[in-house]
């Protein structure tokens, strides 16, 4: 498969005669990037499956208006990202949880998800993150797994560099701690 | 470079967590990532149809729904509204409407009491262009009253 840039898929959804086909090419190139991230926010593989579903459609109706500003990447994790947040918010309000009770659902599928198969330390790993507030949380996934600038994230998140610095800092102390104490 | 930069910021901050491998703890079913963009494909024709899967008059099945039933809504509530005193009126008008009725309406009041307070004579002469009908309404009337002139008020 040819590897395209981002620009060159723009360009090939924009000329093109066939757009199906450069958004299909879109879609190869990013998709496994933005399905960790979001699985390792909601955890369960087919809710993870039907937001990415969501999030792509959202970026084909969107396509004609996005000005490319930002970039298509950190567009695209900007869209992952929401539709994640979103999701886990809608099953909080949807089974009236508190965010806490929203925690243990996601620790519980860690527990019994036939998809994980990490070893101990790893579920430990992945029960710290997600004990964090929501924006640690996303913080810390961005750039300890997809090792992603701080300049890329503030344009993700909508945040400052210094902010997400100090997220990112309180993020790894408490995971260090939770992990040594458990 | 960046993957470097990380890496010292994670020794710095939390040296034992620097130590833990970074392996995937996930895994998907088999040929996931193969099929799907086939899936979004798919996902993306049905949101096409559905756009394309208009109501009447070009409008989205639910707005035309909408419309017609704030039409019905708006339709009820002038109907509930109208004035129905011009339908009233219209039938008075059509059950009342007798040559013989109207005269007395337009005399009656003018007439009638000239008859009974008036000189007769004077009367008699204003009313004798009124055709042969009317004149014998009106000798009707003159009887009439002469014979309450007659009957003393209490």
């Amino acid at each position: 498969m040819v590897h395209y840039t981002d620009e060159q898929l723009l360009e090939l959804l924009k000329e093109s005669d066939n757009p199906d086909y450069g958004f299909n090419l879109l879609v190869r190139k990013h998709q496994e990037k933005l399905y960790w991230h979001i699985r390792r926010l909601v955890i369960d593989h087919e809710d993870s499956n039907d937001i990415l579903q969501d999030v792509f459609v959202k970026v084909w109706k969107a396509l004609d208006s996005f000005r490319g500003d930002s970039g298509l990447y950190t567009w695209l994790y900007r869209i992952a990202t929401n539709e994640a947040l979103s999701f886990l918010k809608k099953k909080k309000l949807r089974f009236f949880l508190p965010w806490q009770d929203v925690e243990n659902v996601l620790m519980e599928k860690i527990e019994t998800d036939s998809g994980f198969t990490g070893n101990e330390i790893q579920r430990k790993l992945q029960k710290a993150i997600i004990r964090l507030p929501e924006k640690q949380r996303v913080v810390f996934n961005l750039r300890y797994y997809d090792e992603m600038k701080y300049e890329e994230m503030s344009k993700v998140l909508d945040t400052s560099v210094g902010a997400l610095k100090a997220s990112y800092h309180h993020a790894v102390k408490k995971i260090e701690d939770y992990v040594k104490d458990a | 470079m960046e993957n470097e930069n990380i890496k010292k910021e994670l020794r710095e901050i939390a040296p034992q967590l620097e130590k833990l491998s970074k392996e995937n703890p996930f895994s998907v079913p088999e040929n996931y990532f193969d099929a799907f963009p086939s899936e979004v494909q798919e996902k993306i024709l049905k949101t096409r149809r559905k756009q394309t899967d208009r109501g009447f008059y070009g409008m989205p099945r639910l707005v035309f729904a909408g419309v017609t039933a704030l039409m019905l809504l708006l339709a009820g509530y002038f109907f509930l509204l109208k004035d129905t005193s011009q339908d009233l009126n219209g039938f008075a008008d059509e059950a009342f409407f007798d040559p013989q009725l109207e005269w007395y309406a337009e005399y009656q009041s003018d007439v009638y009491y000239d008859i009974l307070f008036d000189d007769h004579e004077e009367l008699e002469e204003s009313m004798i262009l009124s055709s042969p009908e009317d004149q014998i309404e009106i000798d009707y009337l003159i009887d009439y009253s002469l014979y309450f002139m007659d009957t003393p008020f209490d």
